[in-house]
């Protein structure tokens, strides 16, 4: 019978030690000028789809507060009950997350309630106990929202599971999100089930732009995540060295960095081996956006910088972006197999710039108003440089040859210069149906069609009076 | 009396006080959860009532290192009675005797002395502002770089040196160079 015993133990002991919160669960962030009582000391998740009732977001009290907070809860090391004299649990508090904050032997953290047993007892999803311990006179928070600017700013992100969404609330003034130090994870996702950080105006899903977007201010704080994140909509203030970092496998989308450090090369964005995509990058005495690595940028706006974009990167994909007011457009550094194309660059020092860099693609990108327009320190013979629109008569390239159908004029953009620029293409632009096509591919005449590519980002036809497409942009410049 | 000891310790704990119910004060919403620009801000020419005997939360004051001032001194003179809660206020003066900080609790102020050292990173001073730590320690840690103040180099890293220590610190362990 004891063996019975000890194998039945040895079978219940890993899922008490090693089960972790479900990666159905959505976190909560706001400020406390949203909810007043909002803090890390707050549960502050929802399992997506549990039986309960959200008390972290949906049916979360106006103050952000938690549904319930007790300071007898008891646990064994070798069982998930987690009991209170007091009492006060519901059937509604499954799904939710209570936050063990102190106690006797307890393993402080968040905890996601699986089920409930009575008003005394619930069911979480490991031991909070520390191992060999019962944990006793333990305080726990359940449901209520989560606010940056503490002690346990790094230790929440690092608590999270594959899987999960934490959603950050509220743009606007008077909604700013200060960290209490710097968030650097260690935590790891999978192409299944990456992290997802996703900032939001008023309700969840709404993908804000501009200062809608909620801001961070880090400081000299760094906000730096792993492997598998994706991040969205949100807008980032900071001084570190790479202020907001992304390392491996995941992408910023609609993301604003910001980095006012007088320091030199520091960056607005960084990340390694990731995609960034629609996002907005200045660094004022850096580099704007920063991908090193296997990286894609697509569709970005950096400006106002040392360097629009530049970085120790190989194969990197430069695509559709706008560079703007920057010492050096794109910097080619250690770079072999880089593409860069569609790419509109105005009003840099210099518009690409290669020292180490050896066969690049650069094809359908605008340089104009530059002081040289493209400069490499050897020949770059094996390089690909064709259908660029050189932004006039008589551009400066150095060790650069062109190609055939370069176009040595102005692009003629709407007004590139302006407060809030607009380097939509005008009609009569040389840089209309001046992209790469598929010339003799359709000449072999195995396939047929009018496929016509503009040179530079703008893609519009421009029919008729006046530039297409509008002002520049998704979410205009901040 | 045990028993007297265990129910005053139950009340402490269960009192759940808010900040401003400890502090009786307002929280002030003008300067609560904003953010500022991180040079050469300034709020001295700013009536102190403004944030006399109010609480501030969640906003950065903080401002980058000057070097030839240890701490910049942005508020009003004659400010009294501010708590400052969540708050980041690196490289900021507060005159204490007259405010508070509160920097003991989970949620709190950082008012640290920050400065940039040789290997191009922010470091956390002493109070004679010798380096500390590094800010961003937990990364460093993860990519098993030194966070010992005796590993800064002595002169300032070159360009290249630096960009090698950030490949290191972000475990890229290899770029193809042409």
């Amino acid at each position: 019978m004891k063996k019975l015993l000890i194998i039945l133990l040895l079978f219940l002991f890993p899922k008490v030690c090693f089960a972790a919160l479900d990666a159905a669960i959505l976190w909560e962030i706001r400020t406390t000028g949203q909810s007043s009582s909002a803090s890390m000391n707050n549960g502050g998740g929802f399992t997506a789809g549990a039986a309960g009732t959200d008390y972290s977001h949906a049916s979360l009290p106006a103050n952000g507060a938690p549904i319930l907070t007790l300071t007898d809860l008891a646990c064994l090391d070798t069982a998930t009950n987690l009991t209170s004299v007091t009492g006060g649990f519901t059937e509604a508090m499954i799904g939710n997350v209570i936050h063990i904050v102190s106690g006797t032997q307890a393993t402080v953290g968040w905890y996601e309630i699986t089920a409930y047993t009575n008003g005394n007892t619930v069911v979480i999803d490991r031991t909070c106990a520390v191992g060999g311990q019962n944990m006793t006179a333990a305080t726990g928070n359940v449901g209520g929202c989560l606010a940056l600017g503490s002690a346990l700013d790094d230790d929440f992100f690092e608590a999270l599971t594959a899987g999960n969404t934490v959603y950050i609330s509220g743009g606007g003034a008077g909604n700013t999100h200060t960290i209490g130090e710097s968030i650097s994870n260690t935590q790891t996702g999978t192409a299944v089930a990456p992290f997802f950080v996703d900032g939001y105006d008023s309700t969840r899903g709404d993908n804000p732009t501009g200062t809608d977007r909620p801001l961070i201010e880090a400081g000299a704080n760094l906000f730096d995540f792993y492997r598998y994140w994706i991040v969205e909509n949100l807008r980032v203030n900071s001084t570190e060295y790479d202020g907001l970092n992304m390392g491996y496998y995941g992408y910023f989308k609609n993301c604003y960095g910001y980095n006012s450090s007088e320091s030199a090369g520091r960056s607005g964005i960084f990340a390694y081996n990731c995609l960034i995509i629609d996002c907005e990058g200045v660094s004022t005495n850096g580099v704007a956006l920063e991908p090193t690595g296997s990286m894609s940028v697509i569709s970005c706006y950096a400006h106002d910088s040392t360097t629009g974009i530049g970085g120790g990167f190989a194969t990197t994909a430069l695509i559709n972006n706008i560079i703007d007011t920057c010492t050096t457009g794109i910097d080619v550094i250690a770079q072999a197999g880089g593409v860069f194309v569609n790419n509109t660059i105005y009003n840099c020092t210099t518009g690409i710039s290669g020292t180490t860099g050896e066969h690049i693609r650069v094809i359908n990108n605008i340089i104009e108003g530059c002081t040289t327009e493209a400069s490499w320190d050897t020949e770059q013979n094996n390089s690909y440089f064709d259908h660029n629109c050189w932004g006039g008569a008589t551009p400066t390239r150095t060790n650069v040859t062109a190609g055939a159908n370069k176009v040595d004029a102005s692009a003629t953009m709407t007004d590139p210069s302006a407060a809030t620029p607009d380097f939509t293409l005008l009609a009569g632009s040389p840089c209309l149906d001046a992209g790469l096509q598929f010339g003799n591919v359709l000449a072999a005449g195995n396939m047929t069609g009018d496929y016509k590519i503009n040179i530079g980002a703008d893609q519009d036809d421009v029919t008729a009076a006046g530039a297409g497409g509008g002002a520049f942009g998704w979410f205009g410049k901040q | 009396m045990r028993y007297f000891w265990i129910f005053l310790l139950i009340c402490g704990v269960c009192s759940a006080e808010t900040i401003n119910e400890k502090y009786d004060k307002p929280t002030n919403v003008k300067y609560s959860n904003q953010g500022f620009p991180y040079h050469d801000v300034s709020f001295k020419d700013i009536d102190p009532k403004e944030f006399n005997n109010t609480i501030i939360r969640g906003s950065c004051f903080y401002q980058e290192w000057v070097e030839g001032e240890v701490a910049k001194d942005i508020f009003p003179d004659g400010m009294t009675g501010v708590v400052f809660d969540g708050c980041n206020l690196d490289n900021i003066y507060v005159d204490e005797i007259k405010n508070t900080i509160i920097k003991d609790t989970i949620t709190r102020c950082n008012n640290r002395k920050i400065k940039v050292q040789n290997d191009w990173e922010d470091w956390e001073l002493n109070v004679d502002l010798t380096p500390k730590e590094p800010l961003n320690k937990e990364q460093r840690l993860k990519a098993g770089v030194s966070i010992d103040p005796k590993g800064i180099p002595e002169k300032k890293f070159t360009k290249e040196e630096r960009e090698n220590f950030e490949k290191t610190l972000n475990n890229i362990t290899a770029i193809p160079i042409p």
